[in-house]
C-alpha cells in the first residue's frame, strides 16, 4: 500500500513537471514551431485514443465508431460557441442558422470576459461530450449484444450514417450542411493579450490541463470497482455474469464513458483546427486511433498517451523528409510525397505482426517504477566496475 | 411500364452495379466464412486491381494486360494472406482484424505514393465499353454483360465448392476449424484457394466495375468494399448465394434511391440496412446460428 | 418449508431436437450437500446452467428460497418439437390441483408468465457457482478474482465510485477479500497473477469467488476435476468446512465417488437427462438402475 501511495504522488509531480516544462516552451518557442503543434495534436488524440483504449482495451468491446462520437463532439461544441454577431457569416446559406446564442458570449455578459470564457468552454465541451454519450446510448441500445466482430461493423455503420446526417443539408440550419463551421472560441482565444500583442501564451497549456484532467478521469474509473467489471467482462464475460455483473449496463457504461470522452476530443481537435467539418471524421480517423492504441498497448493508459505523441510526432514532423525530394540519394528516387505515409504503415505492419503487445503491453508507465528501474541499472553497473576492480587487483 | 422506362437506366445500374458488388462480397463471405475474419483489405484489392490495369495497359495491347491483372491480383491477395493473416491465426479475433486494418491502410497508402494522390484514368477495354441500346435506354456493354457474367462465374464457384475435394475442405474447414486440422485437412491449402478465389472475382469485379466508373482513386475500394461486406452480412456471412443475393439487392435499392433524388443518402442506406439486419436477423437471410457453451 | 433453498420442478432443457435434461425434479433444504451425478453427458452441467439462468428451460420452473426465479413453456417454434412431459404445466391451460398446491403457494401457477432472468440477477438473489473449466479472469491477480465477485453488493454508483466517495466501502470489501482468502489458504498468494496458481489452488480461487458473493445457495460443478486423491480428499474436508463455516447449502456436479459418498447428504442420479434415481448415499450405492447406467446392461446370452 505504501509503495502505491508513493508511486501515485510521483506521477502527479510528474504530470505538473510536465506541465509546468510545456508553459515555459510555449512562452519561448515561436507559436508555429512544429514541437507545440505535436503537442497540442498529439494531447488531443491522446485523448481519444485513451477513450477508444477504455471501451476496446479494457471492456474487449470491439467498437469502430469512435470517429462518429468526435464528430458529434467537433460540431455541437463550434455550435454552441460561434459569438452571435459572427453568424449570419458561418451560416450564410442557411439565413444564420437557428442557434443564436453562444454560451462564452453570455457568460461572459454576466461574470466577465475571463470567467465567461472558461466557463463558457468548459461548459460547451462537457456538452459536446453529453451529446455524443446520449447517442451512444441510443446506438448502444440495440448493438451492444452483437458479437466481436459484428459490434465493430455495426459501430463503424453508424459512424457513417452520423456523418452522412451531418453533411445533409436539410440540417443546415443547425449544421451547416457541407460548409464548414468556424469563428467559435478557439485555443488561441485563451493567450492573454495586452495591447494587441500576446503576453502570455496559453493555449498549449490550456489544452494539456484539459485533456490530462479528462485522462485523470478515466483512470480513476479504470481503477474503480466499476473499472474491475469492465476488465472481468474482458476477460470472461460469462464468469462476470455469474458473478453478478450485469452485462448489459456495464456495457453500456463503457460504451457511453467512451464516447463522452470522444465528444470532448472532438470539441478540443475543433478548437485546435479552428473549423470543422464532417469529411475528415471519417472511417480512416477511427483506425488511426486504433492503431495508436495498439502500438500503445492496448489496456494501457500510459501507453496510449506515449503512442500518440509518438506517432503524431512520427507522422507531422520526424519523418516529414521522407516526403522531399530533396532528401533522394542520387539515382534513387524514392522519396516524395507519400513515402512517409507508406514507411508509417510498414512500420505499423511490423509492429501489429510482431510486437502485439505493443509498447507497454498491458503495464502502466510508473515514474516511481521507472526510477527505480533506472537506480537499479546504476547500482548493477557500479557492482560490475567494482568486480572489475577486485579481479584487477587480485589477477 | 412507362416507369420502367424511365427509370430503365438507374435500374440497369443497379443490376450492373449489384453484381460486381457480388464478386467482391464472394471474397468477403468465404473469408469470413472459414477464419471468421473479416477482410477489410479486400475492398482495396478490388482497387489494386484496378490500378494495375492502368499501368498495365498504358504499354500492354488487352489480350496480355487482362489475364495479367487477374494473375496478380490473385497473387497480391495470397501475399496478403501469408504475410498479414497466417502468423496470427492462433491469436485473438481483435489482433488479426487490426491486422486487416493495418493492410487496408498500406495498401492504401501504397496506391496514394504511386499515383501521387491523382485520380487514374481506367483505360477503355474494347467491346466491354461500348455504347448500347436496350429498351431504348443507351449504357456500356458492360452494364448488360455484368449480371450473366456474374452468374456464370458464381454457378461455377457453387460447383467447385459442392464438387471438388478442395471445396469440400473448404466447407468442412467454415463447419469447423479445428477439427478439420485434426482430420488431417491442409489448412494453409484451403485457406489460400479461398484468398486466390476471393481475389480472382475481386479483378474480374473491378475490370467490369472500373469500365463503368472510371476514375481510380487510392481510396475507392473502400466503399464498395463495405458495401459488398454488409451484401455479405445481410444475406448470411458465409453463403455465397445470400451474398450474392444481398449484392443485388443494394445496387438496385442504391440506384433507386438515387432515382427517387435522395442521393446523399444512396450511401448511408447500406449502413441503415446493415445495422437493421444486425438488430433483427444477426445470421442474415441464409446464416446458421451457433450456441456458446458453456 | 421454510427449509427449502432450491426446487427444481419439472424442467425440461431441449436444444433443437435433443433433450438434455428431461422432466427433473429436485429438492434441496437448507444446510445439506446434495450430489447430482451420472454418466458423462446425462445433462447435469445443462441442469446448473438452467437453475443459474444461463439458459431459460424449454419447459419447467425453478423457485429459490420459495420465491420463483424461473419459469418458461414451450413457445413458438418449440411447440411442436417439443418432446418432454408437462407441456401445459406451466400455462394458462393449467388448472391448480386442489389441496396439494395449498403447501405451495405459485403466484404463476394457471398462467402463462415468464421468467427469464439473466444470471446476473439470480447471483444477486444468492445463488453462486463455479464452472467446470475453470472460468478465473486471467489478467488479473487473485485478490482481484475475488472483489471483483463484491462489486455486486456495492451501494456506489459509477459517480461515487470515481471520484472515490466509497472509500469505506472499497475498505471494507477488501478487508473482507482478505478474511476469504485467508479461510480458503491462498492468502499468500494474493498479489500473483490468477493464471499462475497450480490447477487445485486455482479451483479454491474459483470457490472462494463464489462465496465473495454471499451466496446463500453455492452450486459447484466437478469441483474435483483434475484432482489426485489427496486433494480430493483435501477438497472434500474443504466443502465441509465451507457449509459450516458460511452456513450455507451446496449443490455439487462430481465424478469422483469417494467425494460424492463422503460428503452428500443426498444424491441425485441422472442419466440421458432423466433422473433415474435419488437417495441417500447408501441407497444410491445399492440401486440397480445407477449401476446399469455407469457400468452398462449386461446383454442376455443368447
Amino acid at each position: 500500500m505504501i509503495q502505491k501511495k508513493k508511486s501515485n504522488k510521483a506521477n502527479i509531480i510528474f504530470i505538473l513537471a510536465l506541465l509546468i516544462l510545456i508553459f515555459v516552451l510555449e512562452q519561448t518557442l515561436p507559436s508555429s514551431s512544429m514541437l507545440l503543434t505535436v503537442v497540442k495534436k498529439s494531447a488531443i488524440y491522446a485523448l481519444a485514443a485513451v477513450s477508444m483504449n477504455l471501451l476496446n482495451g479494457f471492456t474487449g468491446l470491439f467498437s469502430l465508431g469512435q470517429a462518429g462520437f468526435m464528430l458529434i463532439g467537433a460540431y455541437v461544441y463550434g455550435m454552441l460557441t460561434i459569438p452571435v454577431a459572427d453568424r449570419a457569416a458561418v451560416y450564410q446559406y442557411f439565413d444564420g442558422g437557428i442557434i443564436q446564442f453562444s454560451i462564452v458570449e453570455g457568460l461572459s455578459g454576466v461574470l466577465g470576459n475571463v470567467a465567461g470564457l472558461i466557463l463558457g468552454v468548459l461548459i460547451s465541451l462537457i456538452i459536446a461530450g453529453a451529446i455524443a454519450g446520449l447517442l451512444a446510448y441510443l446506438v448502444g441500445l440495440p448493438i451492444l449484444r452483437l458479437r466481436g466482430d459484428y459490434l465493430a461493423v455495426a459501430t463503424l455503420g453508424f459512424a457513417e450514417i452520423i456523418r452522412a446526417f451531418f453533411q445533409w443539408e436539410a440540417l443546415g440550419p443547425l449544421t451547416n450542411g457541407s460548409n464548414l463551421l468556424r469563428k467559435f472560441t478557439c485555443l488561441d482565444d485563451f493567450n492573454i493579450v495586452v495591447d494587441g500583442k500576446v503576453a502570455v501564451y496559453l493555449s498549449t497549456t490550456v489544452l494539456v490541463l484539459i485533456v490530462a484532467a479528462c485522462i485523470l478521469v478515466i483512470t480513476l474509473v479504470i481503477n474503480s470497482t466499476y473499472g474491475r467489471a469492465f476488465k472481468a467482462i474482458r476477460d470472461d464475460e460469462t464468469a462476470a455474469e455469474a458473478m453478478g455483473i450485469n452485462l448489459a449496463k456495464h456495457k453500456m457504461m463503457s460504451f457511453v464513458i467512451s464516447a463522452f470522452f470522444a465528444g470532448v476530443a472532438g470539441g478540443l481537435l475543433a478548437m485546435y483546427q479552428t473549423t470543422a467539418q464532417a469529411m475528415p471524421f471519417k472511417s480512416a480517423m477511427t483506425y488511426e486511433i486504433l492503431l495508436i492504441v495498439v502500438i500503445g498497448g492496448i489496456g494501457s493508459v500510459t501507453g496510449s498517451c506515449l503512442s500518440a505523441f509518438i506517432f503524431i510526432g512520427a507522422s507531422e514532423w520526424w519523418l516529414r523528409f521522407l516526403d522531399m525530394e530533396k532528401y533522394n540519394i542520387p539515382g534513387l528516387n524514392i522519396l516524395r510525397p507519400g513515402f512517409r505515409k507508406v514507411v508509417f504503415s510498414v512500420v505499423i505492419m511490423i509492429i501489429v505482426l510482431f510486437f502485439r503487445k505493443g509498447i507497454m503491453g498491458e503495464n502502466e508507465l510508473n515514474i516511481a517504477g521507472f526510477g527505480r528501474w533506472l537506480k537499479q541499472i546504476f547500482t548493477k553497473k557500479k557492482a560490475a566496475v567494482a568486480a572489475a576492480e577486485e579481479g584487477k587487483n587480485n589477477g | 411500364m412507362q416507369w420502367i422506362t424511365n427509370n430503365l437506366p438507374y435500374l440497369l445500374a443497379g443490376i450492373s452495379v449489384g453484381g460486381q458488388y457480388a464478386l467482391i462480397a464472394i471474397g468477403y463471405t468465404m473469408v469470413y466464412g472459414i477464419l471468421r475474419l473479416i477482410n477489410f483489405a479486400h475492398g482495396d484489392i478490388f482497387m489494386a486491381a484496378g490500378l494495375i490495369m492502368v499501368y498495365l495497359s498504358a504499354s500492354l495491347p488487352f489480350y496480355v494486360a487482362i489475364p495479367l491483372v487477374l494473375i496478380l491480383t490473385v497473387l497480391l491477395g495470397f501475399a496478403v494472406e501469408r504475410v498479414a493473416y497466417k502468423p496470427l491465426r492462433k491469436a485473438p479475433r481483435m489482433s488479426v482484424m487490426i491486422s486487416a486494418i493495418g493492410v487496408s491502410y498500406l495498401i492504401q497508402n501504397v496506391a496514394l505514393y504511386i499515383t501521387g494522390g491523382l485520380s487514374q484514368m481506367y483505360p477503355s477495354i474494347p467491346w466491354l465499353s461500348d455504347t448500347v441500346t436496350v429498351l431504348g435506354a443507351t449504357t456500356k456493354r458492360v452494364t448488360i454483360i455484368t449480371p450473366f457474367l456474374t452468374i456464370i462465374l458464381i454457378v461455377l464457384l457453387v460447383q467447385l465448392i459442392n464438387r471438388t475435394k478442395i471445396g469440400m475442405g473448404m466447407r468442412a474447414v467454415s463447419k469447423d476449424f479445428e477439427t478439420s486440422l485434426l482430420m488431417g485437412i491442409k489448412i494453409d491449402n484451403v485457406i489460400s484457394v479461398t484468398f486466390i478465389i476471393g481475389s480472382f472475382l475481386a479483378a474480374v469485379g473491378s475490370l467490369l466495375f472500373f469500365t463503368n466508373y472510371t476514375g481510380v482513386t487510392p481510396t475507392v475500394g473502400a466503399l464498395p468494399g463495405i458495401k459488398a461486406f454488409v451484401a455479405a452480412v445481410f444475406g448470411g456471412i458465409g453463403s455465397v448465394p445470400g451474398a450474392v443475393i444481398g449484392a443485388f439487392i443494394i445496387g438496385i435499392c442504391e440506384n433507386i434511391i438515387k432515382a427517387v433524388g435522395w442521393t446523399v443518402f444512396s450511401d448511408a442506406f447500406t449502413f441503415a440496412l446493415l445495422i437493421f439486419i444486425l438488430i433483427f436477423k444477426p445470421t442474415g437471410l441464409f446464416g446458421e446460428k451457433t450456441t456458446d457453451k458453456v | 418449508m421454510a427449509d427449502n433453498v432450491l426446487r427444481v420442478e419439472n424442467v425440461t432443457m431441449q436444444f433443437g431436437g435433443v433433450v438434455a435434461v428431461n422432466n427433473l425434479n429436485m429438492e434441496i433444504n437448507k444446510g445439506e450437500i446434495v450430489a447430482l451425478i451420472g454418466p458423462n453427458g446425462a445433462g447435469k452441467t445443462t441442469a446448473f446452467n438452467v437453475i443459474t439462468g444461463v439458459y431459460a428451460p424449454t419447459n419447467g420452473q425453478v423457485s429459490f428460497c420459495g420465491k420463483t426465479i424461473v419459469r418458461n413453456h414451450p413457445q413458438g417454434k418449440m411447440k411442436k418439437l417439443y418432446q418432454g412431459e408437462n407441456a401445459t404445466r406451466y400455462t394458462a391451460e393449467y388448472r391448480p390441483e386442489g389441496e396439494a398446491d395449498k403447501e405451495n403457494p405459485d403466484p404463476y401457477r394457471g398462467t402463462a408468465h415468464v421468467l427469464e432472468p439473466t444470471p446476473d440477477k439470480i447471483t444477486a438473489l444468492g445463488m453462486a457457482r463455479t464452472f467446470q473449466n475453470i472460468r478465473l479472469w486471467k489478467s488479473q491477480t487473485v485478490f482481484d478474482n475475488v472483489l471483483i465477485a463484491k462489486h455486486l453488493r456495492r451501494t456506489s454508483n459509477l459517480f461515487t465510485a470515481t471520484f472515490r466517495g466509497n472509500k469505506k466501502e472499497e475498505a471494507r470489501q477488501r478487508e473482507e477479500v482478505l478474511e476469504l482468502l485467508k479461510i480458503v489458504g491462498l492468502e499468500d498468494v494474493k498479489d500473483e497473477l490468477s493464471t499462475s496458481l497450480p490447477y487445485g489452488k486455482q479451483r479454491r480461487l474459483e470457490i472462494a469467488r463464489a462465496l465473495a458473493t454471499d451466496p446463500k445457495l453455492l452450486l459447484l460443478d466437478e469441483p474435483a476435476a483434475g484432482m489426485n486423491p489427496q486433494e480430493t480428499d483435501e477438497l472434500t474436508s474443504f466443502i465441509g468446512e465451507i457449509r459450516d463455516q458460511f452456513q450455507i447449502t451446496i449443490l455439487l456436479i462430481e465424478h469422483h465417488m469417494n467425494l460424492v459418498m463422503d460428503i452428500s447428504d443426498r444424491i441425485y442420479v441422472l442419466d440421458f437427462g432423466k433422473l433415474i434415481a435419488s437417495g441417500t448415499p447408501n441407497e444410491i450405492q445399492n440401486n440397480q438402475k445407477v449401476i446399469d447406467a455407469y457400468l452398462g446392461v449386461e446383454e442376455d446370452d443368447a
